[in-house]
Formats: C-alpha cells, structure tokens, sequence
C-alpha cells in the first residue's frame, strides 16, 4: 500500500467545495483541520503512478491554490492490526 | 482503540503532515498515541530537574516508566525537553539503586566504623528512634537536626516541617535550597515583605531588553533560554545584555557581554541607580506612592565561623560578642530619604564602577541606558552568581532597586525575577516553610502571631511551636562537626558533595562519633556511604507529588510506578517515623497539659492522624483521578488508609488561602498543568501587585506592594564590600563552581544515565590560555586544583563552553569523584545565610 | 582524488589479496560469522591528525605502531587482516573513542617516515575527517529539544560547531538551535559523534572525501568574491533616483525607509512600511 500526507491550500472561502470534490476522488480522504483553507488530505493508492496520478488530479482541481506532498509511506500489503 | 495497520498510517500521514503545515487535526494525536504504542499507558507529569517547570507525558508499560515525552499542551515548554529531560526515564533505573535500609554495623550491631549490612525497616527505624531518644534526651530538641530539599514534593517538605518543629519542636530544618535560594528569599522578604516573583515566565514575550546577572540560562534553564533567543531573534530591536565573571554559552547571544571582576556586581548595581538618579530617569509618580527608602548596616561579617579574623571585627553580624550578646543584626535597615539616597550612591560613577568591575565605561552606559529608557521594558534574570554572594541578600535588594527607580515591574515585561535551580524550590522549600526560620505561606517562627496561627491549624497547644531559629545548612554542619547537633536526618539531597568546604566541616561532622547520620536517597551517593544508615527512597514517579516552580506554579503528578525493592517515599518514612514517638518522650509535660488529649498519643496521630490530614477517605484516591489512571492507587494512601497527599495539602493549603499565598484545590491540580498562586476563585495570578492583574490589589490602588504593612517596597542604601577570600600571592586564582546542561547539581540521577556520562563524563578545570601556559600547562595536563582547604585532582580544559577571564578558573561539582567543594569556601551572605560557592581563592600545579 | 586514480602498490595489493583468502579460509573453518563482523566495522576509519591523503598515507605507512604507543589516551589502533582497511595501519573510531587533540601532537612526534606530516604544528589545523550532521530527522535540536551536546563538547566551540537560532514554528515561542558543522575549522576529531546522545549518533565524522561536498568551479559566491576584493567587482553602481511620495526614501538593498514611513497600520491586512495608498483589495 502506498499512503501519502498531501497538504491542499484552498481558498478559505471555497474550502468547503474544495473538501466536497476531494472527497469524491476515489482513495481520497480529508480530515479537518483547525485552519480554514488548509486541508489534511491522505491519499491511499495501490501503487507510485497511481499515488503520482491522485495528486495531479487533486492539485488541479478548481480553487486549489496549491498541493505540497508532505508524507509518503510506502509498505507490502498486510492488513494485520 | 484498536486500528488496522492501514489505518494507522493513513492517521500518521495526516498527523505529520498537520505538523508540517503547522495545524492540528483535532484528536488525530490522541487517537495516534493510544493506537501507536499499544500498551504504554500516558498520564501527565513534570520534570524533577531544573527549576523551570517542564511539563512531561510519562508512558509506563509493564509497571515500568519506559518513555516520556515533552508534554505538547504544558504552557511551559509546548513539547520540548532538553538533555535531562529528555532521558527522565532513565533516572529511575540506575543499576546501584538502594532497595533496602543498610546500617553501618559490626558483629551484627549498629557500629559507627561498621561496613554497611541490609536491614530491616523495622531494625532500621528502631536504631533511629534509639538514637534520635538518647539525644533528645541528653540535649533536647536543639540536638537534632534535618536536612531537607527542593526536590521534596509539597507533601514531602510540609509532613516533615510539622515533625520537626511541631513534633519534635526543632526548628533545625532546613533545605538545600539554603545552598540555592535563600538571598532570592531574604532579598524578596526585606524589599517585598512576600516571596516570589511577582512576573511569570510570559514577560518572555512582552521585554524588549533581558539582562542576565549571574546566570548562564543557555545551559542551566535550556527551554526558558530557547524563548528567550525566540523573543531576541524575532521581537523588533530586543537587546540580550550578560554579566558574569566568565563567558559561557549565554554570553554567545549577547549584544552587551561584561565580564566583571568577582563581587563588583554591587558596584555596577549601585551605578545604574546612580545614573537614572543624575539622568532624571527616576519614574517619580511611581517611587512616590510606592517606594520607601532605608539604609542597611554593613558591617555585617561573612557568616564564616565566629572565632575567624573577619567575623571578630564585624560589629553587625549577630554573633554573640564579649558579653555574649549578639554583635547588633545584620539584616537591620533604618529610613532614609530619597536625598539621601541619592547622595548614598552619587559616589558610584561610571569611572569608580568601570575601576571595580574592570568593565569598560561605554558598556556600563549602556546596559544602564536599558533601564533609564522609558520606552523599554526589561527583565533581569539571576540565579546563582548573585544568590550565592557574601552579599547575596544586598544583591538581591540591589536589583529591586534598580527596578523600582524606573517603576518597571509587575507588568508584562517588565521586572526583576529570580529563577531556581531545583524543582520545588518554590513550592516545597520556600512556600511550605522548611527553613529553619519560616513557617508556611512566608511566615516566621520569631514572631508569635505566626506561631499562634500555626498551631491553630495544627491544632496545637499554645507554644507548642518553638521560638527560637534553627540552624541553617553551613550551620548545621558546623553544629555537627561541634557535637552540638548529634541526630542529623537528610532526604533527597547530597550535601556531602554539594555543601561548601567538605574537608573541614561537613566530613568531620558526619563521622563525629558522638553523632547519628541517617540519609535518605535512591542512590549511594556520597552522602549516604557517608552515614550510618541509609534508608532507600521512592523517587519521582514512583510516588504521588507536586512541584513548585519559579514562576508560582503548581503542578502534580501522580504515582506511576512501584519504587523497587523495599524503597519507601520520603513522606512514607517521615509518617511512618513518627509512629516511633509517645508525645510525652517529645514534649515537655506542661505543654502537654495544655493538651490532655494528646496524652499517651504519638506524634503521628498528633501530626497526621488529627482529623484533618486523614480527612478524606481512601475511595477518595480513585475519585479524584478517576480521569487519569483507572482503578488509581498510590502506595502512601495504602498504607495509612487514606489520602495522605490530599489530607496534607488541604491542610497546608489553609495557611495561605485569604493571605495572598492561595492555592487552588487539591482536585484541580490533579487535572491542570499547574496553576500560578495566588488561585483566586479559580483564576491564576501572572503578575502580582498590580491592579487588574493581582486579586489583592483594590480598584483605583494601581500597584500596591501588600507585602509590607504601608503597601511600599523598600529600596535599599547598601555598598560595595569585598569578597570573603580573594586571590593572593599564593592561591592566586578565583575559583567559580557551577554546572554543566548534561549533569544536574551532583550527577546522582544524570551520572547514572549511560549518554549522559558518556557525554560529560568529568568535571575538568576550565582555565584561561595564558594563566595555562603561565604554569607550563597545556590542555589536558593532569593537575592539583588547590585551596587552603584541600586538593582535587583533574585535567585542564583550556577551550570549550566556558571561557574564564585571566585570573578565574571553573570548575563544575557534578562529579563525584572530583568533589570541587572540598575547596570552597564556607562563608555565607550574613542575612541570608547563603553559601558563596562563586568565589574563593585557588591555585593549581601539575599533578 | 577520484578522478586520479592512483595505482595502489603491488605490496597493498598483496596484502588485500591475503586479507580477502584470510577472510575465505576463516569461513571454511566456520569462523563466517566473525569475518563478517569485521567488516562492520566503520569503514571510514579516522586516520590521526596529519595523515597524509590516503594512497599516499598507505604508501608510507610502514606499520611501526610508534603513533600507537604514543598516543597518551590509548586511542589509537593498528588495524587487524581482518578489519576493512590496510593491516598494520592506524586508526580511531570516533564513536568509540575520539582524539583528544593534544596541543603537542605526540603521534605525529613518533611517526618515523612522515606518513604523519610533520609539518602540522598546530592541532587546530588538523584535518582528520569532516563531522557531519547526517540525520536531521533525528537530531534532537532538529526537533525543538535543548540537547546541543555535541555543540557543547566541540574542541573548536562556536568555530566548528554553531548553533544556528531558527523560530520554533510548532510552539511559537521557543528556537531551534540548529548545530551547523564548518569545515574551515572542523578537525574530525569525534568528539561530537562520540557524545551524541542518540542511541546511534546523528552527527558522525567522516574522511574528508566522503564528507565533503565540492561546488563546481564555474560558480563564485558574489558575496563572498566582493568581500575578498573589497569592492565591487564590477565598477561601483550609479547614483538611482526614484518616483516616490514625499517624505519617503528608497534605498537600494533596503528598501523603504524612513522617517515619513507610517507606523504598522491597524486595519487588517495593512503591511507595515507600505503607504496607505498602495494598499488595495487586489495588489
């Protein structure tokens, strides 16, 4: 599995659309911030082309000012707790 | 919580990438903790270093402190640690920690010149009773004597203050913080009438100008040093200005650097008064309405042994003289005038000062130009350069002075603080009252209103508190090697490596014959395999406590651990002693005909058990932490079958609630990252004696200093006098000890952290190029450090951290195999009684 | 040095060739495990103070030990067949134990051929190796922490090692004091490495060459070349004038300034030294 940490500036005044598209993007999840404008987004892919295709996808979004890859983890799949 | 692994990282790619971005996300760290280090259960505590106060997170596993972490949410320090605080969860787990009580014994009886044999401790509080009987009985409660500390949790100090002064009515008790505090207290006392620093740790922020007197907080308060570099390098125009009488690694930041000779500090100090007095720089409003003025005697003696050359000519030190009454009182003061005042310190000009101190003119100027600047606000930081001083007591009022004149104190910013070198200085040795002239919440046992007030709340009858002051640490020590005091009991110090001139007083004290020597500690350190029995001690998180730090707050922890073996918390032995004693073997039978009903009683049930202390029942344990650990239990509460600590701290908490020392309750503090008294319907205190700020400043009173009776800090006419023992021909180096940021005061915690010593593994001379060279030395020759008082042996380091002057040499006294304070000095500030561990004289040759 | 790649002499290849059958034999006697185990050993290797560059170092070596028994702190050692480097040859690790820069330099003093260049005088001018902070990520002072050890233990204090002061952005009120080796006065003595407090340290000396990076010739640092020159070094810029309102005054490298510039504006979003007029809803 390959989880990245993706740090999206929007428009606070768009951010909640911003939030609404990413979210539709498929292995995309955002989670709140305490700041308007600057959004937590995780991306879960199954491998690097797909990780590298997500992120040019949501960094071209409408009203996102910009998208900075910030965590990338990579690791054979186990889903053992 | 469980999470899959999935799911973790995806929480951890979010975490750090919140991090990153400098935002949270809202429970994302909690949820991250408890999944990531599966088993490792995470409660709040507090460093037992420094006296700064940082907040930690201690993670136990297994019954065992496996990890800690710099607390994120304490106010203090946002997460971060520095050396020591990063490996606290070591200390506990030295490889020579003391598991049971061992006696000095021979052909299985207790033997002075005995090898050290296990016991019981049962056998070992038999042995104490014995002794500590036999002397009370030969010589009264002034034959015994204990010596306690800042690393006491509140509990700790306040239960062993009552055994003392009002179980065994001695006021022989003191703390270490003799060694550290004291001039801070008798300073804050003689110009406050209250103690303690009215700022907090927030002027940080709000100064434009930090100076440093005598304290390298680069090194010894690490995190209040990165705010403070934070506030220089991001605040507009902030000026950092350091004296010391060597550059170390706070000078590195300064913009103004002065080196000065020993002592000299009093005369820069009265030159600045001088110069904001002649610039009219005076904030004349503000020393009208809330300034007094008064001269101090100064012939006041060096606190050295009475029959010494410089204590026979001093007519004010308060030794008894030829007709044995005491030689006038060194901490007297009478009125004077602004005027003359004004005329007192007229002689302390720029040239006289610059002819003192050696520091050149211009920087005198300057630094005094930061005070007189209206426009300014300053702080002034010391700790142990000016606490430790013949004249500690008149350094400490001379910097109140300074800020006084200008009005800049007691407002953001703005104002004189003392920071402390131990974890509860404050809140256990100075607030509780462990020394040998204070009762809790600043009062005294000399004046009897307090005493009345005591025992009130101890429920004690009338004199039962005695009136006499007790002797302080160097006396003490004295007292010992005299065999006058013949029952010594120390707990959670070392002062057999950290008092001053060990050869000649304390060592010879200890091993007096006549005497008994009991130490309590974790380790065998100096100090317990220089007594008779060593008793095994419960340390930080293997208890329940609570800390003071410098800027009044209070924060708790709650026992984690088990201590190991049969190792018992100081408050455990102070409790369980006290079971030892019928009140007729410890007061006098008048006294307890004042009070039948403690006929036939012990001191514990007197003390402890007497309806207050063991007021709340032991369900109450589990009640009140419930939010913290589940099923909660601590060892002391166990044992005696109820909540000791919260008993204890109620109890004392009566003494300063309503008089300006006000303490939240005990259940808040178990939920806070500390408070900072005065606690006044719940809302803390920053900055005292100021209206708004202060609850115990009325509307429309401004700044009022309600420590004295007229609402007036005094300011202080007081000279320049010489050092005790300055260089000659023959010792002719100062010598300087002080410390290192890896090692904390006498190493027994930090030397026993592997990294620690691997990285400061031994206390080396620092030593100037020229004077090296000078003695045909070079760095990293072996050699004899001397003084007239004995010898150690070490190595020269001539470059490194601390760069001394020509004419100074540093030594730290954290190693304990090169024990520096051999040859210090025992002379002490006459007021305060305060050791100078900063200057004496020295010299060196090859080894 | 990598580009001249100097023949090493037929006795050095000799002697490999006897350490790799020694290593083989031992592992046909089942000794593998130790073998291995030798060959862990850093293989960066400090050489004492003043050893000449490697190849050469090795040439003139003739394994007499003298440097070994005179070093006063028993640090050096004479490497064994089966360490990674020349049999016979000197060595320190610095996690181990460091040099502990000795004002006379007694190894040099011992070494009979000058493979210990006797021309260094001055221990301060040794260049045993390079310390470099290589792990940032785990660096206590990278994190906020107060620990600064291996700052603090530098021989060379504030010359070697710095602290670089940056704003904690985490805490906001603290700074980070980032240690900052400088290789101008770095003697690669360990010292630091040896005192990191880290489970494995994160700052560590290396030899030179491997530590060191090289900026390519074809670029100066102009802040630097104009400071040497003391001047520019192109002929001095003209007098400019500029479009300003009155009272305002603009200086090249500063920026506006002055005494007309308007305090830090109140209203949100004003920029301090701006004049009002500039400020709009879009720059």
């Amino acid at each position: 599995m390959h989880i990245s940490g993706v740090l999206v500036h929007a428009l606070p005044e768009h951010a909640a659309q911003v939030q609404e598209q990413l979210a539709a993007i498929p292995g995309v999840e955002v989670h709140n911030s305490d700041v308007v404008g600057k959004l937590i987004v995780t991306l879960e892919e199954e491998d690097e082309q797909a990780t590298v295709d997500t992120f040019g996808l949501l960094s071209e979004l409408p009203d996102v000012l910009a998208a900075t890859m910030v965590y990338h983890h990579f690791e054979p799949e186990t889903d053992s707790k | 919580m469980e999470l899959t692994r999935r799911e973790f990282v995806k929480l951890s790619a979010a975490a750090a990438t919140a991090t990153a971005a400098g935002v949270t996300i809202p429970g994302a760290q909690a949820a991250l903790a408890a999944a990531g280090d599966k088993g490792i259960r995470w409660d709040k505590g507090v460093c037992r270093f420094c006296g700064t106060g940082c907040g930690v997170l201690v993670g136990t596993k297994d019954g065992r402190v496996v990890a800690t972490q710099g607390d994120p949410d304490a106010p203090v320090n946002k997460g971060l640690n520095c050396i020591k605080g990063y490996f606290l969860s070591k200390i506990m787990y030295g490889k020579d920690r003391l598991t049971q009580p061992m006696l000095r014994m021979k052909d299985g009886k207790f033997d002075k010149n005995g090898e050290f044999a296990p016991i019981s401790w049962d056998q070992a509080f038999d042995i104490m009773a014995e002794k500590c009987k036999a002397t009370l009985k030969a010589k009264g409660p002034k034959g015994i004597g204990m010596f306690g500390s800042g690393q006491w949790t509140v509990w700790e100090g306040y239960a062993a203050a009552k055994l003392m002064k009002a179980g065994f009515r001695s006021n022989n008790i003191d703390p270490n913080a003799r060694h550290c505090m004291a001039s801070a207290v008798a300073g804050f006392m003689r110009t406050f009438g209250i103690d303690e620093p009215m700022g907090c740790y927030d002027d940080l922020e709000h100064a434009d100008a930090f100076v440093l007197w005598g304290a390298n907080m680069a090194e010894m308060h690490p995190i209040l040093w990165s705010r403070l570099t934070d506030r220089r390098l991001t605040g507009k125009e902030v000026k950092v200005a350091v004296l010391s009488t060597f550059s170390h690694r706070s000078t590195e930041l300064a913009d103004i650097e002065m080196i000065f000779k020993p002592q000299s500090d009093l005369a820069i100090l009265n030159f600045i008064s001088n110069y904001i007095i002649q610039n009219n720089a005076v904030n004349e409003d503000f020393v009208k309405k809330n300034v007094s003025f008064k001269k101090g005697v100064t012939d006041i003696g060096y606190g050295l042994r009475p029959n010494h050359p410089l204590e026979q000519v001093a007519n004010n030190n308060g030794y008894p003289g030829a007709d044995g009454k005491p030689k006038g009182n060194p901490g007297k003061a009478d009125p004077m005038t602004f005027d003359e005042f004004k005329a007192f310190v007229s002689e302390y000009t720029v040239e006289k000062a610059s002819d003192i101190s050696g520091v050149p003119k211009e920087k005198l100027l300057e630094l005094a130009k930061i005070y007189a600047d209206p426009n300014k606000k300053v702080v002034s930081y010391w700790t142990m350069g000016f606490n430790q001083h013949t004249r500690g007591t008149w350094v400490n009022n001379m910097i109140y002075n300074v800020h006084l004149l200008v009005g800049k104190i007691s407002e953001p910013g703005n104002g004189p603080f003392s920071l402390t070198g131990q974890p509860s200085a404050c809140g256990t040795a100075r607030e509780v009252g462990t020394f040998a002239h204070r009762l809790p919440a600043d009062m005294e046992v000399t004046n009897p209103k307090h005493r009345e007030a005591t025992e009130k709340i101890w429920k004690l009858p009338p004199g039962a508190i005695p009136d006499w002051v007790g002797s302080h640490a160097v006396k003490q020590s004295r007292d010992l090697k005299d065999g006058n005091i013949n029952f010594y009991w120390t707990q959670s110090t070392n002062n057999m490596q950290a008092g001053p001139n060990i050869n000649g007083e304390i060592y010879p004290g200890w091993r007096n014959p006549a005497n008994f020597v009991v130490v309590t500690d974790p380790y065998p350190t100096v100090s317990a395999v220089s007594a008779d029995l060593m008793l095994p001690a419960a340390m930080w998180m293997e208890k329940e406590g609570a800390f003071g730090n410098a800027e009044r707050r209070t924060q708790f922890w709650r026992q984690q651990v088990k201590a190991p073996g049969q190792s018992r918390s100081d408050l455990w032995q102070l409790m369980e002693f006290a079971k030892r004693f019928k009140m007729e073997e410890v007061w006098p039978a008048e006294l307890l005909d004042k009070a039948p009903e403690y006929k036939g009683k012990t001191m514990y049930d007197v003390l402890y058990a007497n309806g207050e202390v063991n007021k709340y029942p032991l369900s109450e344990v589990q009640k009140v932490n419930a939010h913290g650990i589940k099923n909660y239990k601590n060892d002391e509460s166990e044992h005696f079958g109820y909540y000791v600590q919260k008993g204890l701290f109620e109890e004392y908490a009566q003494f300063g609630r309503g008089h300006a020392h006000d303490l939240a309750d005990f259940d808040s503090y178990h939920k806070s990252r500390g408070m900072r008294w005065p606690v006044v319907d719940n809302k803390e205190t920053l900055w005292r004696f100021r209206e708004g700020y202060d609850p115990y400043v009325k509307k429309g009173e401004g700044i009022k200093f309600y420590g004295k009776p007229d609402g007036k800090a005094v300011i202080f006419a007081l000279p320049y006098q010489p050092a005790a023992e300055m260089p000659d021909s023959e010792f002719d180096l100062w010598l300087c000890t002080g410390r290192v940021l890896e090692h904390w005061h006498t190493g027994s915690m930090t030397r026993r952290v592997p990294e620690l010593y691997k990285a400061v593994p031994d206390a080396l001379v620092y030593m100037h190029p020229d004077d090296a060279k000078k003695r045909g030395l070079k760095r990293g020759d072996k050699v004899k450090v001397m003084s007239r008082r004995g010898e150690i042996t070490t190595l020269v380091e001539t470059r490194g951290r601390n760069k001394p002057p020509v004419g100074l040499i540093f030594v730290p006294f954290f190693d304990e195999h090169r024990l520096v304070n051999k040859l210090t000095l025992d002379a002490t500030c006459p007021i305060s009684k305060e050791t100078d561990f900063k200057k004496c004289a020295a010299k060196i040759v090859k080894a | 040095m990598a580009a001249n790649t100097n023949p090493q002499s037929r006795r050095q290849f000799l002697l490999d060739m006897a350490k790799t059958a020694c290593g083989v034999g031992m592992f046909g006697l089942g000794l593998g495990l130790y073998a291995k185990q030798a060959r862990a050993l850093p293989p960066m290797a400090i050489r004492p103070p003043g050893a000449l560059p490697e190849p050469d170092f090795q040439g003139a070596c003739i394994r007499c030990g003298m440097c070994v028994r005179d070093c006063p702190y028993d640090i050096l050692e004479l490497a064994r067949p089966e360490d990674d480097l020349a049999t016979g040859t000197p060595y320190f690790v610095a996690r181990k134990i460091p040099c502990e820069m000795c004002e006379d330099i007694p190894c040099i003093k011992a070494c009979p051929t000058g493979a210990l260049d006797h021309k260094l005088t001055d221990i301060n001018k040794a260049k045993m190796g390079l310390a470099a902070l290589v792990d940032q990520e785990t660096c206590l002072n990278f994190l906020g922490l107060r620990c600064d050890v291996c700052y603090r233990v530098c021989p060379v204090i504030d010359k070697a090692i710095t602290l670089e002061r940056t704003h904690n952005v985490r805490t906001t009120k603290h700074t980070m004091f980032l240690p900052t080796v400088h290789s101008e006065h770095c003697t690669g003595c360990g010292k630091c490495e040896r005192s990191c407090v880290l489970e494995v340290a994160a700052i560590k000396v290396f030899p030179l060459h491997l530590a060191q990076g090289k900026l390519g010739s074809h670029y100066q640092m102009g802040w630097e070349e104009k400071e040497k020159a003391g001047q520019s070094l192109v002929a001095p810029e003209i007098e400019h004038e500029y479009n300003l309102p009155e009272g305002f005054k603009y200086e090249p490298g500063r920026g506006l300034s002055g005494e007309a510039v308007p305090p830090p504006a109140t209203s949100p979003g004003a920029q301090p030294g701006v004049p009002q007029a500039l400020h709009g809803d879009k720059l």
